[in-house]
C-alpha cells in the first residue's frame, strides 16, 4: 500500500513571521510603487469567527498552543459531522477534507478581534426582520427554486462578501492589479470583483450589486476598499443591503497579505466589528467553478419534496 | 492554567468539529437517508462539472437486466488539485458504490464512499492517478 497522497501533502503549514522579521521585510512592488498583492492567495482557516466563551479575553494562542490546536481540529471528522447528514460524500474522497488543504495559519484565537472576539448583539429592529423573514419561509422551503439559498442556486457563495471569507473548500482567490483598477477573483464561486481605484464615488443608492460597489484606495502601503449598494438578498450575519464594509490588504511578507475588515449596520448591529485572517500564498492555479453548468442538487431537491407533498403523512 | 487551557482547546476543537462544513446545497432533503444503497457497475461516463462531479454507472440486476445509475460526488476542482485527472476515472472500470438513494426515488444516489472493484478508495489513496 503506497502512502495516501493525502499524507504526502498533509497541511502545508503557513505562518506568520515573528515581528521583527515583519518589520525588515519589504514588499515587492508594482511600476507604479505600490505593494504588489497579485497572485493566488488562500484563506482556508482553522480559525472560528467567533471565539469560544471559555477562551475569554484570550485574543491569542502561544506558539505551543497553536500547535497543540492544530494537531487537534486537523484530523478528519466524520461525514455526519462535516456535511450535517449522514446522507453525504465522505470529504476526504474527493479532496475536501481541511487536513489535505493548505492552510492559512494564524495564532488568533477568533478571526474578530478585540476582547469580547464576537459579532455584537442583533439590534431589536433586526430581531425582529430575522424572525419575519424565518416565519414567513416555514413550510415553504422547498416550494420553487426562488425559496431556496443564493448559494444553492449559484448566485453568490455565502462566503464571497465581501468581506471575504473561507468558502470550506476550494479557498483559492486571485489578485490583478493595474494602476486604475484592483480585480479579486474567488474560486467559489467564480465571481471577479472590479475595484475602481481612481477616487470616483460611490454608485447612487439605487444601484444594488450581490458584491456590493468596491472603491480602493492606497493607505501608504495598505490597499483600502470600502464597499457599499448591498442588495437585500445577500446575508451577512443578518445584514443585508445597509452593510459598509471597509477591508484592508497589508502584505507582511513573501508569503502572506495580513487582510482586515471592518464591518457597520446600525440597522443590525448594536456596533461595529472587526476581524482579521491571514492570505497565505498559493502556486494556483484557480479553477473555474461553473456552478450553474451541473446544478443537478436543485433539481433532485425540488423533486424529493414533490414526491413528499403526495406521499400520505404518517399519522403517528 | 495549562490544563484549563487545553481544557478549552479540546472544547473548541469540538465546537468546530461539530460544525457542518457548508455544503453547497441540502444534501439531507436530495437523499435518503433511510435508503442506503449498496451498487456494482461499469463506469459509463464520469462528468467533471461543478458543483459536483457526478458518475455514471451501468448496474447489472439479478435478472440480468442493466440499470444506469447516477452517482453524486465532490468538486472536481478539488480532485484536479489532488492529481487526479479526466483519465482518472474511465468509461468500462468497474466501482462499487455505497450511499443513499435520492428521495424523488429515481436511479440517483450520493455516492458515500467509492472504491474499484478490489477495494481500493476511488480517488485516495493513490500516488498517481489511476495507478494500479
Amino acid at each position: 500500500m503506497k502512502t495516501p497522497l493525502s499524507l504526502a501533502i498533509l497541511a502545508l503549514m503557513v505562518v506568520l513571521p515573528p515581528l521583527a522579521a515583519a518589520q525588515t521585510w519589504k514588499p515587492p512592488r508594482t511600476p507604479d510603487g505600490h505593494p504588489d498583492l497579485q497572485g493566488f492567495w488562500t484563506n482556508a482557516s482553522i480559525t472560528p469567527m467567533e471565539r469560544p466563551r471559555e477562551l475569554g479575553a484570550k485574543e491569542f494562542f502561544t506558539e505551543e498552543e497553536a500547535a497543540e490546536y492544530r494537531k487537534r481540529t486537523l484530523v478528519p471528522a466524520s461525514v455526519a459531522q462535516r456535511g450535517g447528514t449522514e446522507a453525504h460524500y465522505e470529504f476526504t474522497q474527493f479532496g475536501l477534507d481541511r487536513t489535505q488543504a493548505q492552510v492559512a495559519f494564524s495564532l488568533r484565537t477568533s478571526m474578530i478581534v478585540g476582547p469580547e472576539g464576537r459579532v455584537p448583539p442583533l439590534t431589536p429592529e433586526a430581531q425582529k426582520r430575522n424572525a419575519e423573514r424565518a416565519a414567513n419561509l416555514k413550510g415553504h422551503e422547498f416550494d420553487g427554486p426562488e425559496n431556496r439559498g443564493i448559494q444553492e442556486r449559484c448566485l453568490v457563495w455565502g462566503s464571497e462578501g465581501p468581506p471575504m471569507l473561507p468558502p470550506g473548500y476550494n479557498s483559492y482567490l486571485q489578485i490583478v492589479q493595474t494602476p486604475a483598477y484592483v480585480m479579486i477573483l474567488q474560486e467559489m464561486i467564480h465571481d471577479a470583483r472590479i475595484i475602481p481605484m481612481d477616487g470616483r464615488p460611490h454608485m447612487p443608492g439605487s444601484v444594488r450589486r450581490w458584491l456590493g460597489d468596491s472603491r480602493g484606495r492606497w493607505e501608504g502601503d495598505t490597499l483600502v476598499v470600502d464597499t457599499t449598494n448591498f442588495t437585500d438578498k445577500t446575508n451577512f450575519r443578518g445584514s443585508r443591503d445597509n452593510l459598509h464594509v471597509v477591508e484592508r490588504f497589508t502584505r507582511v511578507d513573501e508569503n502572506t497579505i495580513r487582510y482586515e475588515f471592518s464591518v457597520a449596520d446600525p440597522t443590525t448591529w448594536t456596533s461595529p466589528w472587526s476581524a482579521e485572517l491571514p492570505l497565505a500564498k498559493d502556486k494556483g492555479p484557480i479553477y473555474e467553478y461553473a456552478c450553474h453548468e451541473a446544478n443537478y442538487g436543485m433539481a433532485n431537491n425540488l423533486r424529493g419534496a414533490r414526491v413528499a407533498d403526495s406521499t400520505p403523512k404518517d399519522p403517528r | 492554567m495549562h490544563a484549563r487551557l487545553t481544557g478549552g482547546i479540546a472544547l473548541m476543537v469540538l465546537v468546530l468539529t461539530a460544525v457542518p462544513l457548508p455544503a453547497h446545497h441540502a444534501f439531507g432533503s436530495e437523499f435518503n437517508v433511510d435508503k442506503p444503497v449498496s451498487l456494482k457497475g461499469t463506469v459509463t461516463i464520469m462528468e467533471w462539472v461543478n458543483p459536483h462531479s457526478w458518475i455514471h454507472i451501468d448496474v447489472k440486476g439479478p435478472d440480468g437486466t442493466v440499470v444506469n445509475w447516477m452517482i453524486e460526488g465532490g468538486s472536481p476542482n478539488s480532485l484536479l488539485r489532488l492529481g487526479f485527472t479526466r483519465n482518472a476515472l474511465l468509461p468500462g472500470m468497474e466501482i462499487v458504490v455505497e450511499g443513499y438513494q435520492a428521495k424523488d426515488a429515481t436511479n440517483k444516489a450520493v455516492g458515500k464512499s467509492l472504491m474499484f472493484a478490489d477495494g481500493r478508495k476511488l480517488f485516495l489513496g493513490m500516488s498517481e492517478p489511476g495507478a494500479k
